[in-house]
């Protein structure tokens, strides 16, 4: 007997890509004062405020956000400690902190706080077995090892932590399958898999994964309907579009997914009366999969009027070039 | 996020939707702005926590919120028995939010803070909590991380979480989650001293056949293939070395997989300076070979390298040539058992004519079987490293030519018709005489002179490329390299 496969089925009709609209989308979802959507979504204004503005960069719109008010949000944000909170009231953590030195990357004003704490804040947060916490609580989670990765490299203070403790850490996450988990024997995850190979690209140790077998394995996420999703048995998801396809580009294996299938899923995901894009056709969009419905365009290369995304920062290749830095990547295959 | 669809509403409803969410918000505010002034005051009182409890039933995904609660633990000096009673509380409030989100991480790591500051938790509770989510979703990974905090935590043994997984794949086979669980327990209870499987001999066998099972219930479901590839796939050498050549004049290493510089070569336990260069010019090689400045004189004596704490001697092949061969013994556990597994595959397959990963797993077995005595050019590892003559023509090597820095001896390349249209990822093989291009779409004149002056090439074959200059390109290389025959 066989069970039915998890997948979607996709709209008759496909819309072009409405790069126009999801700019006005993001605009308006930046200068809407809905009280309850700002209430709910509060603790994570930062990294929302990273998501619109790495896609208006990408669609070559950046001059439609408020520098002047966010630069002075993001500055308000940072605390004693030197971390940044998602908004003002809430606690520093490693993911606002990171989506903070992200937006000031892409405005070019990482001066607007002070550097030389918010290192301090990310070093603190390294244990012995050279893990990160998410805060000063405890968490311990691979993602805040890509934060901290991430964030001192945009600083050029990578040298301030113990990177071969943190790569070992990164090495103990990894699975029978060759994906990573969160943490030590957690389960493999498409979005833990880009920031552990993430992290591995940027510290320049790429070797240490079996490219082969993970890449097999990300690329069986490509569901009939072209979509992509995060585990295996899993509904396809926009978002797994990024974290996939990030991770076989970092891994030269790009090509191991039919592009053209996974375009139809993306753009099948648009909403074509608000603009914007959601997690599968048909439901409600939001700012997240915005993002990386137009990353994965992006580097599927299929618009050429997107700019080119970076797959281990995720932000646009212009704003890493202009910092110097070269991720590694291994070769295509 | 994740999930919500659209719902099409009439104008009315919507008005009534929108005056509701007003209220809601407003309230929020109201009451968020008071929890953050009275932390800021250090009044972490009852109120307090009663209404953060309230905005956490409501929305639990507000970390602040949660450390707000702990701060109350910490700053208040409650008696043990009050302190008690509001752990128990925050069980209880953890409980209730992950009804609302179970894959709020700030739940769930708040419980575990918990767990922590009890002085006996439940453990038995905390499994059943466990048991009773991964009833709801079976592939909650934050449930199963939980599983395992208190597994470990508590002492529990992992005979008995072993059997949990059993329990759970024989419920259902698509359970990547428990298959996930099980590769970790396995190699816990059941370590392998060999090389070539993941878990003991016996077991693998008995996880085999669960396999076949799983496989043969739903071959459209990727779960168990997955688990199946990493029980027959697992190869774990000890020995990273390969194998080593020593000349009179270098030194060339192979290993397994890429690895740091970190080797020393000794004659007569004396350490002979080495200037090490990786083969692919980077910090990991799986290639590392030395020149040496002056000829070795004194190859009679004894001579072995030392990798990673390791001592790897070398033999004797003839008067000026010392060399170093790795012997690793493919033993598979229980040839019989293998060939029942493939019969049965090859079966499933006929069966099943669609499904790929039948396919894929009979050849799998056949390769294994014929204990890799199939033919296969495996440019990722260095086993060709120490050939002299290697003719790769006819081939699509045009993306890989990096690839092939590991042919550090070969004298003599050919690389005819194998779609190359640039030269520039083409590596630096210091050994190489004679290399054939013919039958290419190399067009870049300057990549074809940098590739000669990378080496010193005897005889440099560009039959049928559409190269734009030949003169031009005669002109150049007579300035460079005087020996060079070209064959257009
Ligand atoms: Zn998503």
């Amino acid at each position: 007997m066989a069970f039915p496969m998890k997948d979607v089925r996709l709209p008759e009709t496909i819309p072009d890509l409405l790069l126009q609209k999801h700019a006005d989308y993001l605009v308006s979802y930046e200068s809407n004062k809905d009280d309850y959507i700002n209430c709910m979504t509060e603790h994570l204004r930062m990294s929302g405020i990273y998501w619109g503005l790495t896609a208006l960069d990408l669609m070559g719109q950046l001059d439609r956000s408020n520098k002047e008010t966010i630069l002075d949000f993001v500055k308000k944000c940072q605390h004693d400690c030197g971390g940044i909170s998602p908004s003002i009231c809430h606690d520093p953590h490693m993911l606002s902190t990171l989506s903070a030195i992200q937006i000031l990357c892409i405005y070019d004003a990482i001066d607007v706080i002070d550097v030389e704490k918010v290192v301090i804040y990310i070093k603190e947060r390294q244990l012995p077995d050279g893990s990160f916490t998410g805060d000063i609580w405890g968490e311990v989670d691979a993602r805040f090892t890509f934060c901290a990765i991430a964030s001192l490299s945009l600083l050029s203070r990578l040298d301030e932590i113990n990177i071969d403790k943190a790569v070992e850490f990164i090495k103990s996450c990894m699975n029978f399958d060759g994906g990573f988990g969160s943490k030590p024997s957690s389960e493999s995850h498409a979005g833990l898999i880009y920031c552990c190979l993430g992290t591995l690209s940027i510290v320049g140790h790429l070797h240490l994964v079996d490219a082969d077998k993970l890449g097999w394995w990300l690329c069986e996420r490509q569901l009939p309907s072209g979509g992509l999703n995060g585990r295996p048995e899993k509904l396809p998801d926009v978002c797994y579009s990024w974290w996939v396809l990030s991770s076989l580009t970092i891994l030269g294996r790009f090509h191991w997914i039919d592009k053209n299938q996974l375009v139809t899923y993306i753009l099948a995901c648009q909403d074509t009366e608000t603009g914007g894009f959601s997690d599968r056709p048909g439901d409600m969009a939001d700012p997240f999969h915005t993002l990386f419905g137009l990353t994965a365009i992006s580097m599927l290369g299929c618009d050429k009027s997107l700019k080119e995304i970076n797959p281990t920062y995720c932000m646009p290749e212009y704003v890493i070039e202009r910092l110097g830095l070269k991720p590694d990547r291994l070769d295509r295959l | 996020m994740h999930g919500r669809v659209k719902v099409r509403t009439t104008e009315q409803q919507e008005k009534i939707k929108q005056l509701e969410k007003q209220r809601i918000a407003f309230e929020f505010k109201k009451e968020i702005t008071l929890v953050f002034e009275k932390r800021k005051n250090h009044k972490w009182d009852n109120e307090l926590l009663i209404i953060t409890q309230k905005l956490l039933i409501k929305q639990p995904d507000i970390n602040t919120l949660w450390n707000i609660r702990r701060e109350a633990f910490l700053n208040n000096n409650w008696s043990s028995n009050e302190w008690k009673q509001k752990l128990e509380n925050e069980l209880f409030l953890t409980e209730i939010s992950l009804k609302e989100n179970p894959k709020s991480y700030c739940v769930w790591f708040h419980r575990t803070w918990v767990i922590h500051q009890l002085s006996d938790p439940d453990w038995k509770k905390e499994l059943k909590l466990c048991n009773k989510c991964l009833d709801v979703d079976e592939r909650n990974f934050h449930c199963w991380d939980y599983r395992q905090f208190i597994v470990k935590k508590s002492n529990l043994s992992n005979e008995e979480e072993l059997q949990f997984t059993t329990f759970k794949i024989l419920n259902n086979f698509s359970n990547y989650s428990s298959w996930h669980y099980r590769s970790k327990l396995l190699q816990k209870l059941y370590p392998n001293c060999g090389y070539n499987s993941p878990i003991s001999d016996n077991k693998l066998i008995e996880e085999l056949d669960l396999v076949m099972n799983a496989t043969f219930t739903d071959p459209d479901d990727s779960s168990s293939w997955f688990y199946q590839r990493w029980l027959l796939d697992y190869n774990k050498s000890s020995i990273k070395l390969w194998r080593a050549i020593l000349t009179q004049t270098t030194i060339t290493v192979a290993f397994h997989e890429e690895v740091l510089l970190n080797l020393e070569l000794f004659f007569n336990n004396k350490k002979i300076d080495c200037k090490w260069q990786s083969a692919n010019g980077k910090k990991f090689s799986a290639v590392w070979y030395a020149i040496f400045e002056k000829p070795l004189s004194t190859l009679h004596n004894k001579v072995c390298l030392k990798f990673e704490e390791n001592i790897y001697k070398f033999k004797q092949s003839n008067l000026f040539e010392w060399i170093y061969k790795c012997e690793i013994l493919n033993s598979n556990c229980n040839n019989r058992k293998l060939h029942d597994q493939i019969h049965n595959y090859l079966m499933l397959s006929k069966m099943e004519p669609s499904n790929k990963w039948a396919k894929l797993t009979s050849v799998y077995f056949l390769i294994i079987i014929s204990n890799m005595q199939l033919t296969t050019i495996y440019l990722q590892k260095p086993y060709l490293t120490f050939y002299n003559e290697i003719d790769f023509s006819n081939n699509s090597l045009g993306y890989q030519l990096y690839q092939l820095y590991i042919l550090q001896e070969c004298i003599k390349l050919d690389l005819s018709n194998n779609n190359i249209s640039s030269l520039k990822a083409f590596p630096t093989l210091h050994n190489l005489k004679i290399l054939l291009l013919s039958e290419n779409k190399i067009t870049n004149l300057e990549e074809v002179l940098d590739l000669i002056r990378r080496h010193s090439l005897k005889q440099l074959d560009l039959k049928a490329n559409p190269l734009l200059n030949f003169s031009l390109l005669t002109k150049e290389i007579k300035k460079s390299s005087l020996y060079l025959e070209i064959i257009f």
